[in-house]
């Protein structure tokens, strides 16, 4: 008890008591590297969520060798540019989110995948959201990321208790799971947002299970100057053949229009069961490298951050016929904010 | 108003943790009331988290809520505060100047003021409660009776009194429950279209009316005087809509879109809290 009396308030009125604002300096011993710390914005005065400390670009985060993405499988894949990491004036900072659950398999070429980004990597933070594995995969991920926090600005590892059964990745495009499967998913990344998001300029989401991006793919992505944006994901085949895996990315047209008017607005539309009434991004290219969409997948997906400060998320339920991914670009759409594809730019879905 | 400090609710977990949010704008003149108030729980204070978001104001209320977070920072589990984005303010296309009128504006902001605030303060608390800045009286027990409804979305009666007579009347005008025939008024109208209470007669019953159905009543709407929320249903994605969504935004919106998440709303008509007169 005598901790809670210590709470109390001085029973007084308030005076104007003058304050001398303390700035205090931290320093930030990376690599063995000391490093020069920017002296972080007066944004917010709070000393429970310190941010991490910005470091100078002069000495770039390097990955080890053995953190080397093969990347034989995509050889066809055409690489645009291989500057040297850490090259470029880049300010913008990127927070990649990931939810993962029963990942222990994926979670190494996950982050040889985040290695092989050629953006600089002090500006990218990582944070990963687990939530009902039934195997190790918090605490090797948590492993993993201690391992690999040196080479990035900061990564964060959280569990959340989610009380929905887990789907089995078999059975996880089966449409009568669907509804549940992605509210599921839904809560998870709204979790994930609300933990790992503090003051970065700029969320991209990366499933845990994509084998190949180009390196350049933040800067294409930030190319784009749109609020919510997205490249093709696509998958090889058998044959090698590159094929669309995301058909949650695509552009309405007057015939789905036309479906939906006479849907009620419980009914949840999906793609990838049956013939479409839409576009895929693939299928834009001739339109030029940025196109506008109406839907969006979550292979890789960029969002300003204050999109999401505002109140852009996932819908964990049916919102305007469309859930989770599909659901934050029809939110979107209603906040005014741009959802912009890469037809041209592809990443590919393991 | 009568009000009984011995008056204590039980079966309320005393060991979970609270956020108090509030959006701030030029309030420098509210600040020490709001803290006073704050002091008056009997909540244990060290369960108590107080994060205070600013935007856009003239007279110096960051440079003074962080003064007063500093002074009172001892008394709790800890203060912040927090600048936001100040609004985008949108240029309203002459031909839907009739549509987006100035309510939908106004409370667009308020809600993305909300949702900055809640994604930069929230992380772990296992409730929100939102308490506007110019409230002027709660019970001290205001934690122990909504948190003892065990309700995920819950709200007390929101009065106010004009300065010259001494009888409250409701404030809160979003605070209600639909009937028959604001369901089939809504029912007719077009997917945009905004629906706002306090303007003319209202097809709803006001919470403050509810008062012949027990201490715990069902609602449809809730108004954002003093709005307790549980912290997980906010981190699993419910947020104050800063679009018209099923004909409301803001807080109104938020009950709708936690009704499409099944999550009940409770609200206490016997609980009163008064907020200042505009």
């Amino acid at each position: 008890m005598s901790s809670l009396m210590a709470f109390k308030c001085r029973r007084s009125h308030v005076s104007g008591v003058s304050v001398i604002t303390i700035i205090t300096a931290a320093l930030i011993f990376l690599n063995h590297v000391q490093m020069s710390v920017h002296t972080s914005s007066l944004a917010s005065h709070t000393t429970r969520q310190a941010t991490p400390a910005t470091v100078a670009s002069d000495v770039p985060l390097r990955c080890p060798d053995d953190m080397t993405l093969n990347v034989s499988q995509y050889s066809d894949v055409q690489h645009q540019s291989d500057y040297v990491i850490g090259s470029g004036k880049y300010t913008d900072q990127i927070l990649i989110l990931t939810p993962i659950s029963n990942s222990v398999d994926r979670l190494a070429n996950y982050f040889k995948l985040l290695c092989s980004l050629n953006y600089p990597h002090h500006l990218i933070s990582v944070a990963l959201g687990e939530d009902t594995s039934t195997d190790k995969t918090y605490e090797i991920a948590s492993s993993v990321a201690k391992r690999m926090s040196p080479y990035f600005r900061e990564i964060q590892v959280f569990h959340f208790d989610e009380q929905m059964k887990h789907v089995p990745v078999y059975s996880r495009h089966d449409p009568n799971f669907q509804l549940e499967r992605r509210t599921h998913l839904a809560h998870a990344r709204n979790q994930l947002l609300m933990r790992g998001l503090r003051d970065e300029d700029w969320v991209l989401w990366v499933d845990s299970d994509v084998a190949y991006v180009p390196p350049d793919l933040i800067q294409h992505l930030l190319s784009a100057k749109g609020d919510v944006v997205v490249p093709s994901c696509m998958y090889k085949n058998e044959f090698g053949a590159s094929m669309v895996y995301d058909k949650n990315t695509w552009r309405e047209t007057s015939e789905s229009i036309a479906y939906l008017k006479d849907q009620p607005p419980t009914y949840l539309m999906l793609e990838g069961y049956g013939p479409t009434k839409r576009q895929y991004l693939p299928s834009l290219a001739h339109e030029g490298t940025v196109v506008d969409i109406d839907g969006v997948g979550g292979c890789t997906l960029l969002v300003r951050a204050n999109c999401h400060r505002k109140g852009l998320n996932f819908p964990a339920f049916v919102f305007d016929n469309h859930i989770e991914t599909e659901g934050l670009a029809k939110m979107a759409s209603r906040m005014k904010f741009s959802v912009k594809g890469l037809p041209l730019v592809n990443v590919f879905h393991a | 108003m009568q009000y009984s400090p011995f008056n204590v609710s039980t079966g309320v977990e005393m060991d979970q943790s609270i956020l108090v949010l509030t959006p701030i704008s030029n309030s420098r003149n509210f600040l020490d009331q709001y803290f006073r108030l704050l002091c008056s729980l009997t909540y244990p204070h060290n369960l108590i988290t107080i994060a205070l978001g600013e935007d856009s104001s003239t007279d110096g209320t960051y440079q003074y809520a962080l003064e007063m977070a500093e002074t009172f920072a001892p008394y709790f589990r800890d203060i912040q505060v927090h600048k936001l984005d100040p609004p985008r303010v949108a240029p309203i296309p002459y031909g839907s100047r009739h549509r987006l009128n100035i309510q939908q504006i106004r409370r667009s902001h308020m809600a993305m003021a909300r949702n900055q605030l809640l994604l930069r303060a929230m992380a772990d608390e296992d409730w929100a409660l939102w308490i506007d800045v110019d409230m002027v009286f709660y019970p001290a027990t205001l934690v122990e009776h909504l948190k003892s409804t065990h309700a995920p979305i819950v709200v007390p009666n929101c009065l106010s009194s004009h300065p010259t007579m001494e009888k409250y009347f409701i404030y809160d005008r979003n605070t209600w429950r639909e009937t028959n025939a604001s369901r089939h008024y809504l029912e007719d109208a077009p997917e945009d279209y905004l629906q706002v209470e306090g303007y003319g007669p209202s097809r709803r019953r006001f919470l403050a009316e509810i008062i012949d159905e027990g201490l715990v009543v069902p609602l449809d709407g809730v108004g954002g005087c003093v709005l307790l929320v549980e912290g997980a249903r906010h981190r699993d994605g419910l947020i104050f809509p800063p679009f018209v969504f099923d004909h409301h935004v803001e807080t109104e919106g938020l009950a709708k879109m936690a009704t499409k998440m099944n999550l009940s709303i409770a609200g206490l008509p016997f609980v009163n809290t008064v907020h200042k007169s505009s």
